[in-house]
């Protein structure tokens, strides 16, 4: 109550506020009844009766109104957030309030045509933020803390993703600023949802879609794919309209993105193609196809623009994508599609090379041989591999140009042409007429630099989309 | 500013005119919706500061909104624009020194205070409504909170 009332008081403070704007809105025509000061009815109630100083009494029937609009019509969504309840901390986030959070880092995604939707997590939400996910997981908690000059607060529990229960503080809990300002501004950018006719992804390249009245993000479907039925969905506590049909959802729970990463989706889903995708760093280098005569530091240097996996600890690998800033898709041919590749000799397994090699080398012959199967493989590898997210570039019924990965041991990139279905997930692509599993699409995010593996620790992370083909990209260059 | 408060208060006081069976939906600028039954005696006064209904029964009782707070005011239910999907239009209906407050969702009672911030009561809400009467209360302002949202009843 003590906020109840320097709020009334304030707001009765602003003498200077003067004149209420009032537009009475008819189905054939507005006014602009800037100086009424009384609304009576007549008839019943059938005829409204509007007083003004200027204009006398303006007779509209019931019938005839729509409604009647005070303050601006277009009242901003910021205004109205800043208004809410129990979301103190996306206030804070979006107000500038938190250092080395710069809410004009959000503004060009709040502000985008493309951008129709903005989830507003309430402060429950900022609760459970996924951060360690497995069976038994973490997840960080922030909460708002008024007054001090970082104004949040941010801690890792341990959370039993399966059982939804929330544990203790995990060791070393508390959360530095640097830490939970990377968190959160990954987080709030996916939060920001661009719509097409049926699907609805964030700006950060994860797929949100709405399901019996509840919204669920990448990580909320794949968590319902694990039967870890306690993680929470995003249901919508309150909706705010604003102007240009954007919408801002006030939410119990935040979405996130996917923790698929690369690898793992493939080892899933095309584990032919992963295996041509693992290069044997010694063969290239034995061979010469990389100069051995570099120095060692060289010749690494060389090799990692051959890699398209870097192994980190584990069964962890991180995709040697280029940049956090460009999404990427793989177009990952089935395991029958490679098959048919293979037995075509428009592609060479890793085996298959270094098995030439070996021949070569007891029975004599050119290398050259050798460095046109890795070339041949390399370029075949790459076909299936492009610039851009298609999930979030390509509209559904639209056909889009995109061009295959030349980053990676150089070549000469493809124009890729990637046609949408208008009613399904399914990528048709270039002059094989290659289709996409629509049940094979996942996102998968990828740190680059030297980051490590946890998912939510960073901003600095590559988002993707990897889907299986039912037939290999051929070659049109 | 007390004061200022209570002399705002005293000019808000207006003949009533007739409209039978009309029902105000107020689109509040925080995304909600609020009905006010409006079944006899009632009319809207337009204030710098303040939306004033005048209660439809009793001309002792008006609710009172903030001008600031209101986006729109239509008689009936808005299909489109600010809506509040969890917490449905709270609908208030103020007969005699009686005040029934229907659509409460997100709240297990319902407080008034006074503009000094003091409690003066606290009802339980059932099967998500809610009565208050009034007439115990002391006259002037009483600020109603329910849903997290706050509604002002001018008592004269």
């Amino acid at each position: 109550m003590k906020r109840i009332l320097p709020l009334i008081l304030s707001v009765f403070a602003l003498n200077a506020w003067g004149q209420v704007p009032v537009q009475v809105q008819t189905q054939s025509k507005n006014y602009d009844l800037s100086d009424a000061y009384r609304i009576t009815f007549e008839d019943g109630g059938a005829t409204q009766v509007i007083h003004t100083r200027s204009q006398g009494e303006i007779r509209v029937p019931m019938s005839d109104l729509k409604q009647i609009h005070f303050n601006d019509t277009t009242v901003s969504l910021m205004d109205q957030i800043m208004n809410l309840e129990n979301c103190e901390i996306m206030k804070a986030i979006l107000s500038d309030k938190v250092p080395n959070l710069p809410a004009s880092f959000f503004w060009a995604y709040l502000n985008s045509p493309s951008v129709t939707k903005v989830f507003i997590p309430n402060d429950d939400a900022f609760q459970m933020i996924p951060y360690k996910v497995s069976a038994i997981g973490e997840v960080v908690s922030v909460k708002s803390v008024p007054g001090q000059t970082f104004p949040l607060k941010a801690e890792r529990y341990m959370y039993d993703f399966e059982k939804g229960l929330k544990g203790r503080v995990a060791i070393n809990g508390k959360l530095t600023e640097e830490e939970a300002v990377k968190i959160l501004q990954r987080l709030i950018l996916n939060q920001m949802v661009i719509e097409n006719q049926d699907n609805a992804y964030t700006v950060a390249g994860s797929e949100v879609e709405k399901c019996d009245g509840e919204y669920r993000g990448a990580y909320q479907k794949n968590a319902l794919n694990k039967e870890w039925e306690n993680i929470p969905m995003i249901h919508v506590v309150q909706s705010l309209s604003g102007i240009e049909g954007k919408t801002c959802m006030v939410t119990d729970a935040c979405a996130h993105e996917s923790i698929l990463r690369t690898y793992e989706v493939l080892q899933e889903i095309a584990p032919s193609f992963l295996s041509l995708m693992k290069v044997p760093k010694d063969l290239l280098v034995g061979c010469g196809y990389i100069d051995n005569a570099l120095d060692p530091d060289d010749i690494e240097e060389r090799l990692e623009h051959f890699i398209f996996f870097n192994h980190q600890v584990e069964n962890l690998y991180r995709f040697n994508w280029c940049s956090a800033k460009v999404g990427y898709t793989i177009f990952a041919p089935s395991d029958e599609a490679i098959a048919e590749a293979l037995n075509n000799g428009d592609v060479y397994t890793w085996d298959k090379i270094q098995e030439e090699y070996d021949a070569i080398m007891i029975n004599g012959g050119s290398e050259k041989v050798i460095h046109e199967m890795i070339s041949k493989t390399f370029a075949f590898i790459k076909r299936h591999i492009c610039f851009r997210n298609a999930l979030v570039e390509v509209a559904p019924g639209e056909n889009v140009q995109m061009v295959s990965c030349n980053q990676l041991s150089g070549g000469v990139p493809q124009t890729l042409s990637v046609r949408r279905e208008s009613n399904s997930d399914v990528f048709e692509v270039s002059a094989s007429r290659a289709k996409s599993d629509p049940n094979t699409i996942f996102y998968v995010r990828e740190p680059w630099g030297n980051i490590k593996d946890n998912v939510y620790s960073s901003y600095e992370y590559s988002v993707g989309v990897v889907m299986r083909m039912d037939k290999a990209i051929v070659d049109e260059n | 500013m007390k004061k200022l408060v209570f002399c705002i208060m005293a000019l808000l006081s207006y003949a009533s005119a007739q409209a039978d069976n009309l029902k105000a939906f107020l689109k509040m600028c925080d995304g909600t919706v609020q009905q006010i039954e409006m079944a006899s005696s009632s009319q809207i006064e337009l204030h710098p500061f303040l939306l004033k209904i005048q209660a439809p029964v009793d001309p002792e009782y008006d609710v009172l909104f903030l001008f600031e707070d209101v986006a729109t005011l239509s008689f009936e239910a808005p299909q489109t624009g600010i809506h509040a999907p969890g917490a449905s239009a709270l609908v208030y209906h103020l007969d005699a020194d009686r005040l029934t407050i229907e659509g409460i969702t997100d709240c297990s009672s319902v407080q008034v205070y006074d503009t000094s911030g003091s409690l003066l009561r606290t009802e339980r809400v059932q099967d998500h409504a809610c009565q208050l009467v009034l007439s115990g209360l002391p006259k002037g302002m009483l600020v109603v909170k329910v849903n997290h949202q706050t509604i002002k009843i001018l008592k004269q």
